[in-house]
């Protein structure tokens, strides 16, 4: 998802601010507005298999949790650039520690060079995002979002809260099971895996 | 530092992340396509105010593949569903055609097999064919042709694609009326 500049870095205060009280509220959006692009660069561009992607990008927001944040400058700014920095660091990380258990799969020095062209790429273009979703994306997503507006608030909140336990599971399933039914509805039938 | 804070933050970022997983995996895409439903799964709690307004690099040839995209997986959908996953998988091949090269395509069994549409599938490729000619060839279309031409114009163009009666008439009207409402 495509978010604003100005409110990434707003997130990125208010996560460095709240860090000492242990408030890391902003964590959520900043991952609900980053994790898809990043996770396109790191498998299309480096290569990274689904697991190892998404661990870079786990690890690049538990990175922030861990007192990442601190070293955020608020007076420059940049706040996309830097997240793009803090996550090409990680992916940078996983390539490193592949080498070390699996061999000499992929190029270390090839990932930095990437990353030093990405972050260079990503100042001179004033921080536009780089990565475009595809048009099978941008279908998925229509569907999903259709499907999403076509439940109650209620269903939509148990959607979001997950399975969980205890209390709300059923909410959760009623809910679950009508999402796909509209899911299937809008983008097509669901393929049996 | 407040660990159990950082902790339940943590656990928090996993939680959404194996939601999404699972949610994934229960509208039956793959697993690569998890962040993509993340991000529209917890789209609301943003402010609408802060999705970006910053320029794309959408172009006009892109958004006409993507009206043929959503256009060939609509009504092979609601006609033909057996044949949806084999489009979504050509679809990659096929997106990078020219658009004039997509419209012309013809049932020839070489470019079928080529493009992934071989075997019983064969039939997709004038479908998919037909309805790249008609969105590239709606401004004209829409501007010289009462509607019942119209059809008549498309079912003969997907009847020359080697679409059989039956598909190419039903063709011809679903897209004269989703082109024309669009």
């Amino acid at each position: 998802m495509d978010c604003d500049k100005k409110y990434i870095h707003e997130l990125l205060v208010q996560l460095k601010q709240g860090f000492q009280q242990g408030n890391y509220w902003a964590i959520d959006p900043l991952m609900i507005c980053l994790s898809e692009q990043f996770y396109l660069r790191a498998v299309s561009r480096y290569q990274l298999s689904h697991e190892d992607a998404q661990d870079a990008i786990q690890q690049t927001f538990f990175s922030l949790i861990d007192g990442g944040i601190k070293r955020y400058d608020e007076a420059k700014g940049g706040g996309v650039g830097w997240m793009w920095r803090v996550f090409y660091s990680k992916v940078v990380d996983i390539i490193r520690k592949n080498q070390r258990q699996r061999g000499r799969q992929v190029s270390l020095d090839e990932a930095l060079e990437k990353a030093q062209e990405d972050i260079l790429a990503l100042e001179v273009s004033g921080e536009i995002n780089p990565v475009q979703s595809s048009a099978e994306d941008n279908e998925i997503k229509k569907a999903l979002q259709k499907a999403l507006d076509a439940l109650s608030d209620d269903e939509r909140e148990a959607t979001r809260r997950g399975k969980g336990t205890g209390g709300g599971r059923k909410e959760y399933r009623v809910a679950f099971e009508r999402l796909c039914a509209l899911f299937e509805e809008y983008y097509g039938p669901i393929q049996e895996s | 530092m407040d660990k159990q804070a950082a902790a339940r933050a943590k656990a928090h970022v996993k939680e959404m992340v194996e939601n999404a997983s699972a949610f994934t995996e229960a509208l039956g895409l793959p697993p690569e396509k998890m962040f993509t439903v993340l991000s529209v799964m917890y789209k609301d709690t943003i402010p609408a105010t802060a999705l970006a307004t910053q320029p794309t690099t959408s172009t006009g040839e892109e958004a006409i593949e993507d009206r043929i995209f959503q256009l060939s997986n609509d009504f092979l959908s609601k006609r033909m569903k057996g044949q949806v996953a084999t489009f979504r998988a050509a679809w990659e091949k096929l997106k990078t055609l020219p658009l004039e090269t997509l419209g012309q395509l013809g049932q020839t069994p070489a470019a079928s097999q080529g493009l992934g549409f071989a075997g019983g599938s064969q039939q997709l490729l004038p479908v998919v064919s037909t309805i790249s000619w008609a969105v590239i060839s709606w401004p004209s279309l829409s501007q010289t042709n009462a509607p019942e031409k119209i059809i008549t114009q498309i079912a003969e163009e997907a009847w020359a694609r080697g679409c059989s009666e039956a598909v190419g008439y039903a063709l011809a009207k679903y897209l004269q009326t989703h082109l024309r409402d669009s």
